[in-house]
């Protein structure tokens, strides 16, 4: 098996060589798309190989659309951080350490309430969130459904939120007896789908910190 | 003129029903404390006399209170450090702030030491910031440790080269690097592995936390350890 598979990845390495696509290489070997991936992506495409094909034009346009918008959502960020405002740099500065970096959606998760309703004190009053926008996903480490209601309550009650802000609790999977004297409330998610918040944070902390990160502008 | 053993067993436990101790006894009545034992064992004292009887004992009392009275002293002196971060975060410095929003974020809640790690650029550098200027901190005081996720010798190296030159630290500053064989994917995403900074300071880990308190509006005792 192990040796079929060396066969076949200096095979693949002779495809890549010759600028096969991924996906081109993954049907003619009828392998997976990522099991190529992970093999062929330290091989450098010479640059004659390099497709440039006429039928990607359309979505390099859109993709160049909204990458103007993200940089002038992050610019609006920069503005507002100018101002000096503490509770907005507070959650900014919170956000870059605790939060997920992705592109549309602002994803926060902590077991720790102050932090979160320090975070929340950020979202309504700095950046005017409203709770219909504001979506909770609760991890736990019980199975007890009485237990779980409680925890839901205990969150919703915590931020004052109306109960249909939550969306589906995560059970954690595993040994979580020890987890679950530690963090007897479970974590909190807090997420909010829009991009335009996301990039102004993103556009803030840059602005805050006194550097420049073009990966953020995905 | 020895009372008979009968009537001294009687009063042995009558007494120890209202919560004597052994010792106790023997000095009352007079006899020998292996006796005592043996006649009163069976008796189930309440929680109260027990609570009474441990707290007097040596390993509650006397014997402990040298230990008792620096935990209060050190308790304390982390109280007035606190305070200290309380005092200046209502300055609203905003560097002070950010980097105190950055440590509750990232940083180890330890009790003497502080601990912050990452492996992004610029959270470190902004960071370091906060340490020196803010904080007043040194190059001799802080301590790094870098993890990387490759075990090639040059490699290894070159990200230790890396961090100092972007935190401009002395050599000196290094401790043991640790490092590890990880699979393509880890490698790829951390290509400069891990770097954590340290300060071994109680006054200054206290700093932060009673700030952290301040400019979040909350009182949190755990944090007191």
């Amino acid at each position: 098996m192990q040796e079929f598979k060396w066969r076949t990845l200096k095979r693949q390495g002779d495809y890549r060589e010759k600028g096969l696509s991924i996906a081109e290489i993954a049907i003619r070997l009828n392998i997976s798309f990522h099991t190529v991936s992970t093999w062929v992506n330290n091989i450098e495409i010479v640059d004659q190989f390099k497709q440039n094909s006429g039928n990607s034009l359309g979505s390099k346009a859109l993709s160049e659309k909204y990458k103007a918008k993200r940089l002038e959502y992050q610019n609006a960020g920069r503005e507002k951080a100018k101002e000096n405002r503490p509770l907005h740099l507070a959650g900014c500065m919170l956000y870059w350490g605790e939060g997920a970096k992705n592109r549309n959606k602002l994803v926060f998760i902590n077991s720790d309430p102050n932090m979160l309703l320090l975070y929340m004190r950020f979202l309504r009053e700095e950046l005017g969130i409203e709770d219909k926008d504001i979506k909770l996903y609760i991890q736990c480490h019980t199975t007890d459904t009485n237990e779980i209601k409680e925890i839901e309550q205990y969150w919703t009650r915590l931020f004052n939120l109306p109960s249909n802000a939550l969306r589906k609790t995560t059970i954690k999977k595993g040994n979580f007896e020890r987890k679950h004297n530690i963090y007897k409330n479970g974590f909190c998610a807090v997420v909010i789908y829009k991009t335009e918040l996301i990039q102004h944070i993103y556009g803030a902390i840059q602005e805050y910190s006194g550097h420049s990160d073009p990966d953020w502008l995905l | 003129m020895v009372k008979p053993k009968k009537a001294l067993q009687e009063e042995a436990r009558r007494l120890r029903r209202d919560g004597k101790s052994v010792n106790e006894i023997v000095a009352i009545l007079g006899v020998a404390k292996s006796s005592v034992s043996i006649w009163v064992r069976d008796i189930q004292l309440t929680e109260e006399q027990q609570n009474v009887l441990k707290h007097r004992g040596r390993q509650y009392g006397m014997g402990n209170a040298g230990a008792q009275a620096n935990t209060e002293r050190f308790r304390t002196m982390r109280q007035a450090y606190q305070q200290a971060g309380r005092e200046k975060a209502r300055e609203m410095r905003p560097l002070h702030l950010a980097g105190c929003m950055l440590y509750w974020a990232e940083g180890s809640k330890n009790r003497h030491r502080m601990e912050f790690v990452n492996a992004n650029p610029h959270m470190m550098l902004f960071f370091l910031r906060f340490l020196r200027e803010e904080m007043a901190i040194g190059n001799p005081l802080i301590k790094l440790n870098i993890h990387c996720h490759t075990d090639e010798p040059n490699e290894i190296q070159r990200i230790i080269q890396y961090w100092l030159n972007l935190l401009q630290l002395p050599a000196s500053c290094l401790r043991k690097t640790y490092y590890k064989e990880s699979g393509a994917l880890k490698r790829k995403r951390l290509p400069n592995g891990v770097c954590g900074i340290r300060v071994e300071s109680t006054e200054l880990t206290h700093h932060i936390l009673g700030a952290i308190q301040e400019y979040g509006g909350f009182d949190n005792p755990d944090w007191l350890f």
